[in-house]
């Protein structure tokens, strides 16, 4: 069984696969910086299967080269099941991912990660609600403690062995009815050729996604004529280009969405944090702030190394002449020996004296 | 009043009218969550060409200044 994990950048999926892989990947604060997969195989409660970390993705629909990799793992590598790693103190802007992989047809869990986050932003989520929205199993986690972990495999196994895939979301009137009717031009044939459901791929036409748009135009022509012939309608129809119709589409049902299963308190007091940032990151204030740190954290270095030297080097030389007198003076143990020490000792006393 | 997203100061509130751009500009807004029609909020603007952080829906995005220069927004007028 394959398991991979998805989400928006920064959202917490290689704390996650860290919490249960149980070895590092590296985990950055910065969004998108997951470049290529990594896998483990892993042993939970009695279940073994391959987990999967996937670059961050905003969405499926993407102009960026590296989250290309993310959508082709999941249309030509088919995983068992995609765990939907979510940011829930941005839930809103997260459920459009989720969206889309509704419209990929693959059995799907969502994790409700940075559940701690939301609530100290005021966000409380209805957790069953959501669950039966989608109709997925969702279950709150906190990865980078490891909490809800073992909770979101049991289900995410079992989602898997039922092959549970989640509710359709419809667009509204007009849209929906152009895309079924290029659903029903494009056929199940050529989606599946692209291994794709027949309603994604019509989105993702309507979308104007260039990769979908050269396959389609490479195996019928004609229908890619229909397709602009659509587009073209849609963007009459709502004053602005087809792809943002449909973005703008999948947007208000994440809001509805949200709006549904979330309340938000309104918080007046500010957190320590942003007070801070507002320090930090002050346009002019902020540069003196670093240099500050900078000259402090150079000199204790400086300081530390000063003291050191000295000392470090005379204990070398006394664990060389210890070694000498300890073992024969022809061993080749004691040549490799006295070499390292030597080197090493060289070495710092070359790092030491620069930086002091 | 009608304007664009790098002009506006910390702490204004203004309404996505469009975004004036093409297909990838579009793509990557969309991504972080700017559509038409929703309420923004400047957390901090733009020195010099700087990015403009924008809260919107609860999250703070940051958005290049060239990029802000594609989003059309509405300032509510001061009574």
């Amino acid at each position: 069984m394959r398991i991979a994990l998805l989400g928006q950048p920064n959202c917490g999926k290689s704390a996650l696969f860290n919490a249960v892989a149980g070895y590092k990947t590296a985990v950055s604060n910065f969004p998108g910086t997951t470049m290529e997969y990594v896998s483990s195989r892993v042993c939970l409660q009695g279940e073994s299967f391959e987990l999967v970390d996937l670059p961050g993705i905003y969405s499926l629909s993407t102009p960026e080269k590296e989250e290309l990799l993310t959508r082709d793992y999941l249309l030509k590598k088919k995983p068992d099941l995609v765990v939907n790693i979510v940011d829930s103190s941005v839930l809103s802007r997260s459920l459009e991912l989720t969206l889309e992989l509704l419209e990929l047809g693959l059995p799907l869990v969502v994790s409700l990660n940075m559940i701690d986050e939301a609530r100290r932003k005021g966000i409380e989520i209805d957790v069953e609600h959501l669950s039966e929205d989608l109709g997925v199993p969702v279950v709150p986690t906190i990865s980078i403690r490891g909490e809800g972990v073992p909770e979101l495999f049991q289900k995410a196994v079992a989602a898997a062995k039922e092959r549970r895939i989640g509710k359709t979301f419809f667009f509204s009137m007009d849209v929906e009815r152009t895309v079924s009717h290029l659903s029903s031009l494009l056929g199940k044939d050529t989606a599946d050729k692209l291994g794709v459901p027949t309603r994604m791929l019509a989105i993702k036409l309507l979308e104007e996604d260039e990769e979908f748009h050269a396959a389609v135009e490479r195996a019928s022509p004609v229908v890619i004529r229909e397709v602009e012939r659509l587009r073209g309608d849609l963007a009459e129809c709502h004053g602005r280009p087809s792809d943002m119709v449909i973005s703008s589409e999948r947007h208000s049902l994440a809001m509805n969405l949200f709006e549904h299963v979330a309340k938000v308190k309104r918080r007046t007091e500010k957190s320590l944090r942003d007070q801070v940032d507002r320090y930090l990151m002050h346009p002019f204030l902020g540069y003196i702030i670093l240099g500050l740190m900078l000259v402090t954290f150079f000199g204790f270095v400086f300081s530390l190394g000063k003291h050191l030297e000295a000392p470090l080097l005379g204990w070398f030389e006394a664990l060389a002449l210890y070694l000498s007198s300890w073992m024969e003076k022809t061993s080749v143990i004691l040549a490799l020996l006295t070499g390292l020490i030597q080197g090493f000792s060289g070495g710092i006393g070359i790092v030491l004296p620069v930086s002091a | 009043m009608i304007t664009t997203l790098e002009k506006l100061k910390d702490g204004d509130k203004a309404v996505i009218r469009d975004i004036k751009g093409g297909h990838t500009v579009r793509q990557r807004l969309s991504r972080l969550g700017l559509h038409p029609s929703d309420p923004i909020q400047i957390i901090r603007s733009g020195y010099v060409g700087g990015p403009v952080l924008v809260g919107i829906h609860g999250a703070e995005v940051g958005i290049g200044h060239g990029m802000a220069q594609r989003v059309e927004v509405e300032v509510p007028d001061r009574p």
